[in-house]
């Protein structure tokens, strides 16, 4: 049954908050706008206060009433608590030249928000699905979220830069809070929706009757629904979306558009990140930290030798896809609660709303996204390295190092699966399995950069951090009795050796095996004993091109694309692609005009990781994350993304 | 660590990062540092030099070429060495013009018409920003180069910094002039967290968006040559900065 | 090396699955074989030799060779291996004199050798066969050129 409360009384529930050991984070005034920030008591919540919004600005002005709660969204939003900016996730100390890694508890506060409105409650539930609903979960998060207690409170004004009427999160505050309050007049409409919420309401000084002002409220709520200053068309709107990437309007927002990533630190739903290794020059101890990234930076879409998103229309591409867009293939709803944030905050005004109406309304034919993907949460966060031990460096070219590890205990990984390679101080990077057996994990990687050539100067003994194994492997059992061919373009051999021992060991199941490979010359073959004896096997068919051959080599010239047109290869067969994305690209051609079907071929997608488990947002590629549904990607799931620009 | 032409204030930054530098003298042989001793000029080789300040005066470019020669890691420090610096003023100016009006014999001043950043003379492996420098980015840069990696110095825009602590924009507030949109990250921030606008010190960051910048400071009242005053600054003859104002002519 | 005093074996099916001949008749290939004969190449023997005389254009039956230019100072560039269905000395097609590349046999090798003039004023009599041939022919070239793009671009040290 709801109450009603004098409005005169907000700070008794203050006070009870606080006796139940809360820190109470509310709205309240600060540099000319209205911020999140912890109060002493509820004098500090902006009473008698609006805030009058337009894009690319935001002023406070006096009302003519005491309202506590007339205003509506600011600058902050409640991610800051939850998803703090900065955070230390692993510590590692030294000790004997032995690495110690370990998770950093999260020893924080339990928050009582008060005055959580319905976009940012739905914009916290959002990010719950990110952090939370699996394949991996973050437990600082999750503690985080456990610990706080949510008192909503539904909208009875709209502003003019709202739109959450047509994103369907508002005005009225719907979902997971303890307490709900509505402001009529000088009273509070009070609704309790958890043990803990209907606790508190029995403290409060309530008074019965709530149902009258409840019809008040509800009016209210009502009438605010239809003033929004916004709105947005989401009929189809993400496969409107994707189906006009070649608007006009993109190039146009692109000029407008600083690719400063304010809106994306202002959104209470975006959560990329970066994670970097604070540097030490003495002590013994280094840590692991995150904080909030943007996709409008460089670095978001850059790895070794290729930048996915080189210009402000793909950056502003990504964001406005990935927020109306992509996001409902990631996580099943929207990225967008419709709280006007962007709009605000963006120093040149540039309105979501206007943007996505005007692109979504363009000729192009709607291309629908895949299905939201179902995952298994684990009760961890894969972010742990574990120390292993360098069993053997074996030189496989000027550049490249096999490292062979000592297997982790309980270590069991799928061929085309990668780990997370971490060194103290230098920061972890992805490389494939390229082969194990019952004691030692081998990885093949190429000296390219700072992570990589700290790796590749290992030598036996030395110690270093493995975590995973992460991602999707090569689809062996599919592949039993078929053809199989592996095409391999330069180090893309390492992730495919795996897979072809087995094939090899299990040659009952695989009677059909060619291996076509191509790399820069004769001097960058890798594995070269071991691919001799793969040529010399009569259970499969190998052949290796150079891109430049000299006098010494009698094997092929020509790129790996003319050896796939030279080998008559079955349709029917399956095919495991791995290489730079240039050379898949030409070599799918290949074979698509080969009449091979797109649901048989297989490839390894590679972009920049972070995390490694679906929390940093760096690896996205469209709808989809390389490190949790990839790398290895069946080509028809990614057919209309592959080889465009902005992905 | 060498300087050309600036104020000292990024060597005194090496200086201020006390513990730190402790360790610094611990892990690396300082042979050079003209803020900390008076040591003379050694002949090198050096494995490491920090060089503050810009080209101005052909003294200093012989200096600089003959630094280079026996240096194998050449890091350039602060908006001087890397921009050219507010020194770099003159280099819109009529140069003669500026040292009669400012010395009593001109035949004296024996300096370069333009005030120039390191690298366009000699080869530099590393451009660290700011004015000043910043100290963690500093020791990043050293600890990086101690374990041979190419130190993580994002190259994005100040508001991200600006974001992450909390502050409140003060361009959508007060309409305040800011270059933190196309400004090169490092410094935390520090300018809008005390309610000014970013001045650019660390110059502009990757693909900065000048021109969409400019249209903004336009919007909220600046004429011409306010604009260009607003990219002639600290780091006015950054590329990018440069070919803004020249825009607002 | 060539095999000159053999009676020519050519034959219509001689040219099956070439995919430089494809979509001919067997009408239509009589005529070419007519100015067609083979030879067997052994390892290390020349296939043609750049600044030779570009009289014949020949296709790969079986076997292998490498392509080879010649650079300034004694250097060589290995270009490309070639095998069967590839064509050597498109040049005899073309108004031009003398060979650009060499090429030479990794494995033993028979090839079709076609007589570059009469085939030119066979395609010039008979455009229908001219036709053919060409388009198949530019297929070709535009696969080498797309594959000698790939190489400049030195992908496998991409991402
Ligand atoms: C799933 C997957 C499997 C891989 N397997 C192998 C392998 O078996 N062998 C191998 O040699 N390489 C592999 N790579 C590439 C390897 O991860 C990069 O070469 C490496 O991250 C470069 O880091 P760096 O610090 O040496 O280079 P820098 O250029 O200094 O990179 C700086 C940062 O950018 C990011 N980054 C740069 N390149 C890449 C990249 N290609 N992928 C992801 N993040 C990147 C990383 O976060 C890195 O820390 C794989 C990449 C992926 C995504
Ligand atoms: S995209 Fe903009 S309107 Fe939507 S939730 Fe994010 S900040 Fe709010
Ligand atoms: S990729 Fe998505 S979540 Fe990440 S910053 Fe961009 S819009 Fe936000
Ligand atoms: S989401 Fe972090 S690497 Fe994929």
């Amino acid at each position: 049954m709801p109450e009603r409360i004098a409005a005169t009384e907000l700070n008794s529930l203050v006070s009870l908050l606080q006796a139940d050991g809360y820190r109470v984070i509310a709205p309240t005034i600060r540099d000319g706008a209205i911020v999140y920030d912890e109060i002493a008591s509820a004098g500090e919540l902006p009473v008698g206060w609006t805030d009058d919004q337009a894009p690319g600005e935001y002023r406070l002005r006096r009302r003519d009433d005491s309202a506590a709660f007339g205003y509506v969204v600011g600058p902050h939003s409640w991610k800051q608590f939850l998803f703090p900016a900065r955070e230390q996730l692993v510590t590692l100390r030294v000790r004997d030249k032995q690495p110690e890694w370990s998770a950093v508890a999260d020893e924080g506060p339990a928050y009582a928000f008060v005055g959580v409105r319905g976009c940012d409650l739905a914009a916290i539930e959002i990010q719950d699905t990110v952090f939370t609903k699996g394949p991996f979960v973050d437990g600082r998060y999750r503690a985080r979220r456990d610990r706080c207690l949510i008192i909503a409170v539904n909208c009875t004004e709209a502003g003019d830069l709202c739109f959450c009427a047509s994103m369907g999160t508002g005005p009225r505050a719907d979902g997971d809070y303890d307490l709900r309050l509505t402001e009529v007049g000088d009273e509070l409409l009070v609704e309790a929706a958890s043990a803990r919420g209907r606790s508190l309401m029995d403290r409060l000084p309530t008074q019965a009757g709530g149902e009258a002002l409840q019809v008040q409220a509800d009016q209210a709520i009502t009438q605010c629904g239809d003033a929004m200053g916004r709105s947005l068309n989401v009929t189809d709107l993400p496969a409107k979306l994707m189906g006009n990437l070649e608007h006009p309007r993109w190039q146009d927002v692109a000029e407008r558009c600083l690719s400063c990533g304010n809106c994306t630190m202002a959104c209470p739903t975006c959560f990329c990140s970066n994670i970097t290794d604070t540097s030490i020059l003495s002590g013994d101890e280094t840590a692991r930290e995150r904080s909030w990234d943007s996709c409008f930076t460089a670095d978001h879409s850059t790895i070794h030798g290729a930048q996915f998103r080189p210009d402000v229309k793909s950056r502003y591409q990504q964001w406005l896809t990935h927020k109306l867009a992509t996001w409902t293939s990631q996580f099943g709803t929207s990225g967008c609660v419709g709280c006007g944030r962007c709009i605000a905050w963006c120093p040149v005004g540039i309105d979501i709303t206007e943007e996505a109406n005007a692109i979504a309304a363009g000729p192009g034919h709607p291309a629908p996204l895949p299905e939201p993907k179902q995952y298994e949460a684990r009760e961890n966060d894969g972010q742990v390295p574990v120390p292993v031990r360098v069993a053997s460096v074996v030189r496989e070219t000027h550049d490249t190092v096999t490292l062979t590890l000592d297997l982790p205990d309980g270590y069991q990984h799928g061929h085309g699966q990668f780990n997370m390679l971490s060194l103290p101080g230098v920061g972890d990077v992805p490389i494939s399995v390229s082969g194990s057996n019952g004691q030692a994990l081998e990885h093949t990687l190429r000296d390219v950069g700072k992570a990589t050539g700290a790796l590749a100067d290992l030598v036996t003994g030395d110690v270093l951090g493995l975590r995973g194994p992460f991602g999707t492997a090569w689809p062996i059992e599919e592949a039993v009795g078929r053809s199989v061919v592996l095409i391999a373009g330069g180090i893309g051999l390492a992730p495919l050796r795996s897979v072809l021992r087995e094939m090899i060991a299990r040659h009952d199941d695989f009677p059909h095996l060619r291996l076509l490979y191509g790399t820069r010359t004769p001097n960058d073959i890798l594995f070269s004993r071991e691919l001799l004896g793969w040529i010399q096997n009569s259970r499969v068919r190998a052949h290796v091109t150079v891109d430049r051959g000299d006098s010494s080599w009698d094997g092929n010239i020509g790129v790996v694309t003319k050896l796939i047109r030279r080998k008559r290869l079955p349709k029917d067969g399956l095919y495991f692609l791995c290489g730079p994305e240039i050379m898949m690209h030409f070599a799918l051609a290949e074979l698509l005009a080969d009449d091979v079907p797109e649901k048989n071929i297989y490839v390894s997608m590679e972009r920049n990781m972070k995390c490694a488990v679906g929390l940093c947002g760096r690896c996205q590629y469209g709808p989809h994350f390389v490190c949790k549904d990839g790398p290895v990607f069946r080509y028809d799931q990614i057919s209309d993304i592959f080889g465009k620009s902005g992905f | 660590m060498f300087k050309l032409a600036s104020c000292d204030g990024c060597q005194l930054t090496l200086l201020d990062c006390e513990d730190e530098l402790l360790a610094v003298a611990e892990a690396v042989d300082i042979v050079h540092f003209p803020e900390a001793s008076s040591k003379v000029l050694p002949d090198g080789p050096f494995d490491v030099v920090l060089v503050e300040g810009s080209v101005s005066t052909t003294a200093q470019l012989d200096e600089l070429r003959h630094i280079r020669a026996c240096t194998r890691v050449l890091i350039t420090i602060g908006a001087c060495a890397t921009t050219g610096g507010i020194q770099a003023l003159r280099n819109f100016a009529d140069h003669d013009e500026f040292v009669r009006a400012v010395y009593a014999r001109p035949d004296y001043i024996d300096s370069l018409t333009t005030a120039t950043p390191i690298a366009d003379h000699v080869g530099v492996d590393f451009e660290l920003r700011g004015c000043p420098i910043d100290k963690g980015q500093l020791i990043e840069v050293i600890t990086a180069l101690l374990v041979g990696r190419k130190p993580a110095i994002p190259d994005e825009s100040v508001c991200l910094e600006c974001k992450r602590r909390g502050t409140v924009c003060v361009v959508v507030t007060k309409n305040e002039a800011c270059l933190g949109p196309v400004t090169h990250a490092g410094c935390g921030a520090i300018c809008p967290a005390f309610a000014r606008g970013c001045y650019g010190c660390f110059g502009p960051r990757e693909r900065p968006n000048t021109r969409a910048l400019a249209t903004l400071l336009k919007k909220h009242g600046a004429d011409d040559p306010e604009v260009r005053r607003h990219f002639r600054l600290f780091t006015g003859y950054s590329k990018e900065f440069r070919e803004e104002s020249e825009r607002h002519e | 090396m060539t095999a000159p005093g053999s009676p020519n074996p050519v034959t219509v099916e001689t040219f099956r699955e070439l995919p430089t001949f494809e979509g001919l008749t067997d009408t239509q290939l009589e005529a070419i074989v007519g100015l067609a004969h083979l030879e067997e190449i052994d390892v290390g023997a020349p296939v043609l030799s750049q600044g030779g005389p570009a009289n014949d254009m020949r296709v790969v039956i079986s076997g292998k060779c490498r392509l080879i230019v010649g650079l300034a100072g004694n250097r060589t560039q290995h270009l490309m291996t070639l095998t069967r269905g590839e064509v050597i000395g498109w040049s005899a097609l073309l108004d031009q004199a003398t060979w650009l590349a060499s090429a030479t046999a990794l494995k033993p090798m028979t090839v079709l050798v076609l007589d570059g003039r009469k085939l030119r004023a066979l395609c010039d009599s008979d455009h229908d066969i001219g036709y053919r041939l060409m388009r198949n022919l530019f297929a070709d070239v535009a696969g080498r050129l797309q594959d000698t793009r790939l190489q400049l671009l030195d992908m496998y040290s991409h991402a």
